[in-house]
Formats: C-alpha cells, sequence, structure tokens
C-alpha cells in the first residue's frame, strides 16, 4: 500500500509536468491544427534561462521563474512569427516539416552556444530539498509539493483567461472556425500569436520545474518529454484542453507504474498507449468525436 | 525556385560537395608517426574526454622529449566522440582513412568502444580501448585494452561488498543502454549470489532519463543492505540525489564510471567506489605519472586520465618494438607486450588483449574528497 501510494507521488510530480507541457501542444494544435515539434525545445529554454539567471547574474529564484517563462513566451510568438506565420495558408504538412526544422535548429543551436554548450549543467540547488514523512515510510518532498501546487496554479490561471477574458473568447472562437472568427473581426494573427506566447509561458514553467528536480540540464533535455507530452496531449483528446491536463498526469503516472513494474520496457509503455489511442480512439479520452460530413 | 538561379546554384552545390572528397588525401609515411584519440571531449561525459586527452598529450609530449618512435616526432591527432557511438564510428574512419594513423588510443566508453573495435580489427589498425566491458576484445586480433575488465570489476565490488561490508543483501540500478554499467551490474549480481549473497532487486532505466523514482520506490521497499548503481558519474550524482530524496537507507557502491570532478561528493558521502588506481600508491611509476599529470595541468589525474596514459604506452611501446608503422608488425608487437612498466601496473597481456595483472583499489567518499580503502589483486 505504502508502495502504491509512494509511485502515486512520483507519477503525480512528474505527470504534471507533462500536463503543463502538453497543455501548450494541444492550444496550439486547437488553434491552427499544427502540431508543433518544437515546442518540447521550449522546455530546455526555460530551463537554461532560469539556470543562466540564478548563476550568472545571481537572481532569486521566483523572478528567475518569471523570466523563463517571460523568455519562453517570447520565444513561442517568435517562432510562429518567423516561420508559421508565413506557411498559415500553405498546406499543414509543410508547417509540420517545418517545425522538426525549427526543433533542431533550436537543439543545435544551444549546443553551440558556449554559454549552453553541448555538456550537461547542473541546475543549482535554490530549493533546499527536504522530505516530509507521509504514512509511515512514504515521504513526499518539498520539491513535488512545490510542482504539483505550481502547476495546478498556472492551469487554474489558464482555465480563467480561456473561460473569462475576451482574449480567451477569441481563442475559443478561432480554434472552432479561424475563417468565421476573422469574419467576426477577430485578429487572427494577434490571437494565435498570444496561444503561443501562452503556450510559451507553460513550457518555461515546466522547464524550471524540471530543472529544480532532476537538476540535469542539457541541449536535448526537451526532447524526450516533450515527445512523451505530446502522446499525453492526443491520449486525453489533442485541441482539448482538459484533455491535455488529464493526459498529461494518467501518462504520469502510468509511466511510472510501468517503470516500478518492469524496469525494462517501461519507456515503450507510451508508444503502446499511442498506437492504442489510434486505433481505438483516435480523438483521445476527451476529443470530440469528429463527425464525418457525408 | 527562380530559373535564373538555378544555373548558379546547382553547380555551386556540385563543386561543394565534390570538394569535400579531397579534404584529407593523407597517408602513412613521411616525417612523423600519427597515432589517433578517440574520446567525449564533449557532451555527456565531457570531464573522461578531458582526462583522457591531457594524459594522451602527457605521453606524447614523454616520448617527442626522448626523440620520439622510430627516429620521428608522434603526432597525435584528437578526435571527439561527443559520447554517441555513431560519431565515435565516424572519427575512428575518418582517423583511419584520412589521417592514417598507425594506432588509435580509446575510445571510451565502452559502447563506443564495442562500436569502433570491429572497424579497427577490418582496416587493420591497432586500438588500445580504455572501457572496460569484456565483451570488446575477445575474438579480435587487433583490439587491446590497457585496463582491467569488469569480470574483474564487477567480482571486485561483489567481494567487497559481501566479505568486507558483511552484506547479505543488495539492490542494483543500471542503464540499459550503457553497455559498462550492464556487465559490471550483471558480474556484480552473480558473483554476490554464488557467495552467499540475495541480489533482492535489480533495476533498469532508459538512457538519459532523469526520473529513477519509480525504480528506487522498488529498491527501497526491499530494504537492500548495499544499492550498487555503476552508472557514468552524471547519472550516478542524479540517481544518488533522488535516493537520498526517498530516504534510501542502504550503503551506496559505484564502479569506476563514477570517477569524475563532476561527481556529486556532496550526496554521495559514504559511498565506497573502484577505481584502477590510488593516489597514495608508492609505485615508481605510479607516483611518476601522478607527478608528471599534477606539474604539467595542474590537478590530480583520475582513472580516465591513467587509463588514456597507459593506452598511449602501450601504444607506443608497440611501435617501437615492430621497428615499423605497418599494421600487423604493430599488432605482434602489441599482442606480445609482457610486464610493461605502465602507471596503473606491470602490463601483460593475455590471449584476448586484455592486461592480466593490474589491480583494483576500492575509495570511499568521505567529506568532499576521496579516501583510499584497499586494494584487490587478481
Amino acid at each position: 500500500m505504502e508502495q502504491f501510494l509512494s509511485q502515486l507521488i512520483n507519477g503525480l510530480q512528474i505527470g504534471t509536468i507533462y500536463a503543463l507541457i502538453a497543455l501548450g501542444y494541444t492550444m496550439v494544435y486547437g488553434i491552427i491544427k499544427l502540431i508543433n515539434f518544437a515546442h518540447g525545445d521550449l522546455i530546455m529554454i526555460g530551463s537554461y534561462v532560469a539556470y543562466l539567471s540564478i548563476v550568472h547574474f545571481g537572481v532569486p529564484f521566483p523572478v528567475a521563474f518569471l523570466l523563463a517563462m517571460l523568455f519562453c513566451a517570447l520565444a513561442g510568438v517568435l517562432m510562429d512569427r518567423i516561420a508559421y506565420r508565413p506557411l498559415r495558408h500553405r498546406p499543414r504538412l509543410e508547417a509540420l516539416i517545418t517545425a522538426m526544422g525549427v526543433s533542431l535548429f533550436i537543439e543545435h543551436g544551444a549546443r553551440n552556444l558556449p554559454f549552453i554548450g553541448p555538456s550537461f549543467r547542473r541546475f543549482p540547488d535554490v530549493v533546499g530539498v527536504k522530505s516530509y514523512p507521509l504514512v509511515s515510510s512514504v515521504v513526499v518532498t518539498n520539491v513535488q509539493i512545490l510542482n504539483v501546487v505550481v502547476a495546478v496554479v498556472l492551469m487554474v490561471i489558464l482555465q480563467y483567461i480561456i473561460r473569462r477574458t475576451k482574449i480567451g473568447m477569441a481563442m475559443r472562437a478561432v480554434s472552432l472556425d479561424l475563417e468565421a472568427a476573422k469574419l467576426m473581426g477577430i485578429d487572427v494573427d494577434r490571437v494565435i500569436a498570444v496561444t503561443f506566447a501562452i503556450g510559451g509561458c507553460l513550457a518555461g514553467a515546466a522547464g524550471v520545474l524540471m530543472g529544480v528536480a532532476y537538476p540535469r540540464l542539457s541541449p536535448y533535455m526537451g526532447v524526450m518529454p516533450g515527445l512523451k507530452a505530446f502522446v499525453a496531449a492526443v491520449f486525453g483528446g489533442i485541441g482539448s484542453i482538459p484533455g491535455a491536463v488529464v493526459g498529461g498526469v494518467l501518462m504520469g503516472v502510468v509511466e511510472t507504474f510501468a517503470t516500478a513494474a518492469y524496469s525494462q520496457v517501461a519507456e515503450g509503455v507510451f508508444f503502446v498507449v499511442l498506437v492504442a489511442v489510434l486505433l481505438f480512439r483516435p480523438t483521445g479520452l476527451l476529443g470530440e468525436p469528429i463527425a464525418e460530413k457525408v | 525556385m527562380r530559373r535564373k538561379y538555378q544555373n548558379v546554384i546547382v553547380p555551386l552545390l556540385i563543386v561543394v560537395l565534390a570538394s569535400s572528397f579531397l579534404v584529407g588525401c593523407g597517408g602513412k609515411g613521411g616525417q612523423e608517426v600519427k597515432v589517433g584519440s578517440i574520446a567525449p571531449l564533449t557532451g555527456p561525459l565531457s570531464t573522461y574526454g578531458q582526462s583522457h586527452k591531457d594524459a594522451v598529450d602527457l605521453a606524447v609530449e614523454q616520448i617527442n622529449e626522448k626523440g620520439g618512435l622510430l627516429g620521428k616526432q608522434v603526432v597525435i591527432v584528437h578526435e571527439d566522440s561527443q559520447g554517441d557511438p555513431v560519431v565515435g564510428v565516424n572519427a575512428a574512419q575518418k582517423l583511419i582513412e584520412q589521417d592514417g594513423v598507425v594506432a588509435v588510443v580509446g575510445p571510451i566508453p565502452s559502447k563506443i568502444g564495442m562500436a569502433v573495435a570491429p572497424i579497427a580489427e577490418e582496416s587493420g589498425v591497432p586500438i588500445v580501448v580504455t572501457g572496460t566491458s569484456p565483451q570488446i576484445t575477445p575474438g579480435k586480433d587487433f583490439v587491446f585494452r590497457s585496463c582491467w575488465t569488469d569480470d574483474f570489476q564487477g567480482v571486485v565490488m561483489a567481494k567487497f561488498a559481501y566479505e568486507e561490508l558483511g552484506a547479505a543483501t543488495a539492490a542494483i540500478l543500471y542503464d540499459l543502454g550503457n553497455d559498462y554499467a550492464k556487465s559490471v551490474s550483471e558480474i556484480f549480481a552473480s558473483t554476490f549470489e554464488e557467495l552467499g549473497g540475495t541480489v533482492v532487486a535489480m533495476e533498469t532505466h532508459p538512457t538519459d532519463a532523469t526520473d529513477f523514482r519509480a525504480q528506487l520506490t522498488n529498491i527501497k521497499a526491499a530494504s537492500p543492505d548495499v544499492f550498487f548503481f555503476p552508472d557514468f558519474y552524471n547519472d550516478a550524482s542524479l540517481i544518488g540525489r533522488q535516493a537520498v530524496e526517498l530516504g534510501l537507507e542502504a550503503q551506496f557502491l559505484g564502479a569506476d564510471g563514477w570517477d569524475s570532478p563532476e561527481l556529486d561528493l556532496e550526496t554521495l558521502d559514504g559511498a565506497y567506489y573502484c577505481s584502477h588506481f590510488s593516489k597514495e600508491d608508492p609505485r615508481a611509476e605510479t607516483r611518476a605519472f601522478i607527478d608528471d599529470f599534477t606539474a604539467k595541468f595542474g590537478a590530480e589525474p583520475d582513472l580516465l586520465a591513467i587509463m588514456g596514459y597507459d593506452a598511449a604506452l602501450v601504444a607506443f611501446d608497440a611501435i617501437s618494438r615492430a621497428g615499423s608503422v605497418d599494421g600487423e608488425a604493430v599488432r605482434e608487437a602489441m599482442a606480445s607486450t609482457s610486464s610493461l612498466p605502465a602507471a596503473q601496473g606491470d602490463i601483460t597481456f593475455d590471449e584476448n588483449g586484455d592486461p592480466t595483472t593490474l589491480p583494483a583499489a576500492i575509495l570511499q567518499i568521505e567529506n568532499g574528497s576521496t579516501n583510499y580503502v584497499m586494494t584487490f589483486q587478481p
């Protein structure tokens, strides 16, 4: 029983990180039907921005956190402006290939920057790790609590933005029907830019949380989590925001339990789930079944 | 593409591509003896690469001061494997085909050694690896090694755990994609059980994983006396940290992959690991190497340095005894290396090309430094 609880806590920690990343994927997909493969690399940018600001500029941790989110929001908007906007009216395949190109560019570019470099960096220990005993031998660390709390707070803020603000309404409108929204006078380019910015913010936050929880930074650190979060977003229903959250947390928990059960093949479980979802319920858990016009 | 640019760009591309074939049309012979070196100078194992490079440079400097080899100066060509077998293979091919090296020193770690060994074998260029996985050398005539293998190391750690520490139960965690960690772990497990202990948990993780909590929770539930995680220093540091966070109480044990200035000594305080030499060893050649290295680089050598240095010594000794740069002659000389006074110990090769007489030292991490505990002889 205690092991179950321990593993559940582990799963929630990584699951909330996946959820934050998956939200970015799902929002961008919902709005322009593009799977932004470069989204995972925003995680890496966020981590490094926080790392550099703490280590080189002595910035306190909360400020570094906000800086990372800001920087990634900017990076997201730039990505859209430079790489995806010119291809807005072209076939989706072109944007997809461009997304892969952007991803490779960011990864290899970062690798060659002298202050990032190809070798691993260790994220500084800004949150002194303390373990709190929960139930008998089950422990939860303050980092895990921070992780889950921050992720939940961000998701609540996101929900507020989407449901209660005008820009949120515009985002929902554009994701329903881009052309109709344009006809209604919505500045679609601006809405898309905001979506990328928010997605970038969340990815940056995820990056900092990852840096704190798993303090090893490398230029390719965003690849695997990005890929897994993408699977989680598809699992939860791509284009659906609650789907991304549910997908992310569920996949994190599933991955943890699979690793605990049989660590040798646990990583494959993600991709088995992806295949299963695509076979049996392609729109994901909470996605809307697409009615085909006959 | 605009019509008028097509006529310029395409021919330009052809010229650029064609010229890349002309790069480095070198060959053997000439005024120098070229030796190649492959190491992870950048990437996740960069401290290994730096140590290796520095030590090899020291060896080259020393041999050139004595007049070089075969009357010519020795020139070392360093290649970066980036810790990636694909890049390592490319590096090996470049060294052999373009630079025309007489011998290759390295690579490390074992999975790159495994990838590069067949190339050395096919091209007839002797290679002295510094990885410890036992599968690299057998059956290959041109592949040698300047250190002991995991067959020995796994046994050493298991014996240390069972006999010296009195452990009855052990748990193991290793990187699935790391040939070295896998072989040490398997040998440790089988030896520990043969001695009478029980391996209560044998967990793995994928390469580049950053979250080990699931596996560590399993291990914690099994309450082992010792926890053996022989991954490289960067993974080991992460694992140690998460284990401590989870409250895993067991004696931490590692292997030679831990040796690096970037190892997290604070988290791993109290752990033991295995090394190829001890800095307090009174043996003359070992002391000479430590002193020379410290004098030249201002820092003490780690085990990557000593293995690289010895690999270079083996190569130089073989070339000078062969009296030529012919691959087969050098190979034959290398295979008959006997009691070569290297920095780790005297090197004599067995039929696989592995040294038979090198000892292992157990080190303990205490208060931010590593202290010598004891030596195991083969």
